[in-house]
Parts: structure tokens; sequence; C-alpha cells
């Protein structure tokens, strides 16, 4: 492989990862890469057919956290939502008018069907014009989607959590946790990323329920709408569990038994490891005194040597060949962030998820270089 | 440390029961979990209905189930064996982590059964407050007595401090907060502190407390501290109000231990802590949850 030629980046512009990249680049002494805003290239004016002449290599970062960019890919997905009826449609001719987003959890599906036509395009472009993305289209595509991602690794021998599938409402999740005889699952939304409407659900023969999530049900004119909080939440009043269940479903949400995660001094924890070209690289550990570990929730980094120090090298060895089998089951990216869990005790070991757009990990060097740095010097 | 369950006890290793057990080397330890769904208390009879019986040190016991089932039933079977169970010195109802289940929603049993049906018991520890009952007791055997709640109910600690342990030398008890059973005040955590109610003790543990302030203050020059080697009162929300207390006692500073891990202490106190004498662990402080203007403090295990 070779860092020379040149990159075009598709993200959105001044976000820290375009400018991590682009400092990278002119780091190891590559050519600056040419900037393709996602606004722009979603533009029914713009000139997609020369935009990406004379690029060698294309690299696909978020298109989240623009709401400029969320309008344009729920219009490329309303007809495909129409036609698949299950989901909430937002027609087109009201797409533009989408009011900004304040945290809320709204038509992921609708988002999902757009980002994954807008994919599926560029994977085309790439092939006809002979031109290598850092992480293919088409497994990013699979990746934003959780009960897909299950479907690659769980043939290839990686350890997930056992699931129930894809969950309707709050009536349909406890028949599927009566059927299996669970009493704690994690009910994920199939498209969100980070802990965006995640719940940890447990319930005992006593009729006691408990959900930590960051999820809020608010109730609206136009139904129940789900906004995230920044802090995580507990639960007990089955009627807003019922009630934050059913909104959530409506996006789309998968349920897997809970994995009783290890705890490290009372707090549990896991991993998010970078894994570039098959290698497991960069580290952050998550803590968190809840279930429910993503780092934007307050949430703590923990010490990597704190952990190895606690697992032992062996387990650590294993756990990073884990991480690395997980990442490979996507040859086609070049990077990924995987979140891997290890069980209560240290014993075993289950994957959470696989991230696309994972290595947001600025803080956290590998042989001295920063994620994109590191993702540059093994290309 | 990755929390775990128990793994050695009695100088022997805890390893978790499999069909065609181990009686005498190994400690079992028998729970529904997530590799291993098939406990019920059936399998504990058929275990105990063996010759070997008579050799088991100590046993340990995960989830009684996996939908929050009382440890009633274990309590009927191992006071029904207990003539049989001649060697037993150690119990332990509730080897459970928080991911496996809330610490809140371990439902007890009467536990006080235990007690009279094992003269010889020496250790009893006990993980879970809920429906917890332990009556006033009278054991001349028991030696440790550990007792992990998020919340204990007042009516256990006021018996405990009413039993008769007079070889009691480690006593613990997790009192945690209102919000998850703790029904107590300082007024009931008094009487474990005076002189004389349990003569051999040595080891005392008020953890995971969200009035480790106020006891810091009534135990610093409490009597019994002469007779302590040991004193723990971590994982609370004890802050330097507290700390100043024990930093001013010179009964403090003849102990050989001071637990106040995971407290509220800041790092202009821990300092003066780490110089009074005992070995201090001061590790793993917390910072209050700033939230609305104002400042919130939490016990450990809380739920």
């Amino acid at each position: 492989m070779s860092e020379s030629g040149r990159f075009a980046l598709m993200a959105n512009p001044g976000s820290r990862r375009a400018l991590g990249f682009f400092t990278a680049c002119r780091t190891r002494g590559l050519a600056e890469p040419v900037l393709i805003p996602w606004e722009e290239w979603l533009s029914p004016g713009y000139d997609r057919a020369t935009a990406l002449d004379g690029i060698d290599f294309l690299r696909i970062e978020t298109p989240a956290e623009s709401d400029a960019v969320e309008r344009r890919l729920l219009t490329r997905g309303a007809a495909a939502c129409e036609l698949e009826g299950l989901y909430p449609f937002l027609p087109e001719s009201k797409c533009a008018a989408l009011p900004a987003d304040e945290g809320e959890l709204r038509h992921q599906r609708q988002w999902y069907l757009g980002w994954e036509a807008v994919l599926g395009d560029l994977a085309v472009r790439c092939e006809s014009l002979r031109l290598r993305p850092m992480n293919s289209p088409g497994e990013i595509a699979v990746l934003f989607d959780k009960l897909a991602t299950r479907v690659v690794l769980e043939p290839r021998g990686v350890s997930v959590p056992p699931t129930l599938g894809i969950c309707r409402n709050f009536d349909d999740l406890l028949g599927r946790m009566e059927t299996a005889g669970w009493q704690r699952v994690f009910l994920k939304p199939c498209h969100g990323s980070s802990a965006s409407g995640v719940m940890a659900i447990a319930r005992n023969s006593r009729g006691n329920w408990l959900a930590t999530t960051s999820a809020v049900a608010v109730q609206t004119p136009a139904g129940c709408r789900i906004h995230n909080s920044k802090r995580l939440r507990r639960l007990t009043d089955l009627k807003e569990i019922r009630r934050t269940v059913d909104a959530v479903c409506r996006e789309r949400a998968l349920a897997e038994r809970w994995f009783p995660k290890a705890t490290l001094d009372g707090k549990s924890f896991d991993l998010r490891v970078l894994v570039i070209a098959g290698r497991a690289a960069h580290v952050a550990v998550r803590t968190s005194s809840s279930p429910v570990t993503n780092l934007h929730l307050h949430n703590r980094r923990g010490g990597v040597g704190d952990v190895i120090g606690a697992l032992g090298s062996a387990t650590w060895s294993k756990v990073m060949e884990n991480a690395a089998d997980a990442a490979r089951a996507f040859p086609g990216c070049h990077y990924t962030g995987v979140d891997l869990m290890i069980g209560a005790g240290g014993r075993k070991q289950a994957v959470a998820e696989v991230n696309a757009f994972g290595d947001l990990l600025h803080h956290e060097t590998w042989h001295g270089l920063d994620p994109w740095e590191a993702e540059l010097s093994l290309w | 440390m990755i929390d775990d369950h128990l793994t050695q006890w009695f100088d022997r290793p805890v390893e978790a029961y499999q069909p065609g057990a181990n009686y005498g080397t190994v400690i079992q330890r028998f729970g529904f979990s997530y590799d291993d769904e098939s406990f019920n208390p059936a399998v504990l009879e058929t275990y105990l209905a063996d010759p070997r019986t008579g050799s088991i040190k100590a046993l340990v016991f995960g989830m009684p189930g996996d939908a929050g089932e009382s440890f009633d039933e274990i309590i009927r079977v191992l006071v029904e064996n207990a003539p049989r169970l001649t060697a037993l010195r150690g119990l332990f109802l509730g080897d459970i982590l928080q991911e496996e289940n809330e610490m809140s929603w371990i439902e007890q049993g009467d536990v006080g059964q235990l007690l009279a049906a094992f003269p010889n018991l020496e250790e009893l520890r006990v993980r879970g407050g809920s429906h917890l009952v332990l009556n006033p007791s009278a054991h001349t055997g028991l030696l440790r007595l550990t007792i992990e709640t998020g919340g204990m109910p007042v009516e256990v600690l006021r018996n405990i401090a009413s039993s008769s342990f007079p070889n009691l030398e480690h006593l613990e008890l997790w009192l945690g907060t209102d919000e998850y059973g703790w029904t107590g005040s300082l007024e009931d955590v008094l009487p474990l502190l005076e002189v004389g109610r349990f003569p051999k003790l040595k080891t005392l543990g008020l953890r995971n407390s969200e009035i480790a302030d106020g006891i810091a203050k009534a135990v610093a020059n409490a009597p019994v501290l002469d007779q302590l080697e040991s004193l723990d009162l971590s994982l609370g929300t004890m802050t330097d109000v507290g700390a100043e207390f024990l930093i001013a006692s010179e009964r403090v500073r003849r102990l050989a231990k001071l637990n106040l891990h995971r407290n509220y202490l800041t790092a202009a106190t821990i300092p003066r802590l780490n110089g009074l004498g005992p070995a201090v662990d001061t590790g793993g402080q917390e910072a209050p949850y700033e939230y609305s203007g104002e400042s919130h403090y939490y016990v450990a295990v809380g739920e």
C-alpha cells in the first residue's frame, strides 16, 4: 500500500474529524486532501460527475451533526421509506423544512435509507473511477445497521450477545423476553450512533422494572418524541418505561441480551479499540457507574494500564485479537472502532458494536501516532 | 482489580459448581448465571444428599434465579441439611456482581435461621438488603460477619447491636442510602461503637454510607477504637468535614489500618490523612456531581 496519491475527504467542514485528517496529511507530507462537504455533494446542482477527477483515494467521514445534511439525507430516503411502510415517514416536501435537531431521536430509518442510497452511489463511483476508498461505502452501510452487522459477525465466530431481533414495541419486547426467559436486555436503535436511544432494561419477578437510558420520552401533540439527555436517567415507572420503549422501537430497535460487563473498582467499563489494517491500535477505556458506558454521557475515560494490569497480559492479548477479528469481518474497511465488552469477572468477551467512524480517539496515541496519522502510516 | 466473584475462601479455591462435584478441597459456588442457567434449589439438594457432605467447609451462593427469586429456598435447604453439614464454617449468600443484578434487587431471606442452625459457623457473608431478616442472635462461634446492602433495614442494624457475638472479630456493614432501603440514622449506629458490645472486635467496617460524615465524627473519639486494628469507612459520602474529625483524633492515629477509599475527600485533605500514622487508603475519591446549582453526593453502591 502507499500513501502517495491524492485523497478526497467527504465530511462536514470544520468538524474535528476533518481537521484531524487534514493535519495528519500535512504532518506526513501528503498533498492536501480535496474537501468535499456533504452538503454540497448532496445538493441537486452539484457537479458530481467531475468532483472526483484526479482523486486516488476517498475517505468518507460521518455526515452527522449537520441539520442541512440531515434534511438532504431524509429527502434522499423518502421514497424508500414510504415504500417500506414500517417506520415514520416524512414526505419529501416536508424534509427541507425540518427544524434544527436539538438532540431528538427522529426519522432514523428514513435517514438510514437515504444514507444507504448515497453510499451505494459512492460504491459505484469508486468502482468506475478506480478510486480506492479507505472504508468501503458498502461496508459502511452494513455497519450503520446493527442487525446487518451481527449477521456478518456471527457466522465468523465473533462473540456477540444473543439477540431477540427487532422489536415493534414494548409488548413485543416483553413477549420476546418471556419466550426467551430473559430478564435483562439492551435495546438499541439499529441506526443510532453512540448511546443515543440505548436502553438497559431489567425486570424481576415481583414486577419491578429498571431502565437506564439517556432517552427522555416527551409527549407532544404529534405523539411521543424521544430526546437524548446528556445525563443517564434511571426509570422505574413502568408506564414511562413502556412509553420510552415504544418510542425507541418506532426508530427500528434491536434487543440483545444484557451481557454482564466487568467492573473495575465498582465501575463498569468497555473498550473502544481502533483496528487499522487488521491490527489493534489505539484503545480507549470507557467507564461508568451505570451499564451504559459511552463517553459523551459525562462518563469518564479510564486508564488502559489499569485494565491491562487487572486482566493480565495474556487475556489482554486475546482481547486485542478478538477486536481485530471483529474488524477483519469488514475487509473493505481500512479502520474501524470496535466496542468490546469484557464479561463480569474478566472471563468472557463480546462485541457490542463495530463503528465505521470509530476513530475519533484524539486523546490516544499508538507508537506516538494519533489515529489519523496511524491510519495513513498503514495505508 | 476486576471485580469478581469470590475466588478464594478458607484457603481453598472457590469454583462454579459442576455435577460430579467436589466436596473437600474446592468450595462450590451455586447460582444462576449468564453462562449457566441450570441452577435451582434441587441442584443444591442433590449435592447435599451425599455422604461426603460432612466434609464441606463452606458454600457460596450467587443468584437463586434469573427473576429476582429470594434466598428463602436456599436457606430452607441449608437448615434442613444442617445436621449433616458438620464441618461447615462459612456461608456466603449473594455472591452477585453489580452487572448481574442490582444490589437492591437481591431478595434475601431470614439469615438468622442460619446462625441458629449452624452453631459452628465462623463466617457469614450476605449481599443484598431487600427482605433481609436477622433477629437478635446469640452465637459463640461467629468470627466474621459481613452484610453488604445498598440500603440496610434499620431492624437488621438494631438486631445486630443487640445480638451476642462474644468472639466476633470482623464486623462489616454496608449501610447504603435511604433511596434503596436505609431506614436508620446515626443513633442506630452508635450502639455498635459501645465498648463491650463485641469484646473481641478488631475490624469494623461501616461502609457505603450516606451518613459517613456523621459516622466519622461519632467514631473518631469512640473508646472502641482502642481495641480495633482496622477501621473501614470507605465507599460512602465522606467529605473533608468528616475527615477533619479523624485527623484530630488521637485514637485514629493508633489504628493499623484506615480505609477511606472512594469518598469525597479533596486533594488538600488527602496528604494529611496519609500522614496520620495508620496505613490509609485514600484512593478512588469522587467529586460531587453539580446539577442545578447543587452538589450531589452518592454512595458507591446504591441501586
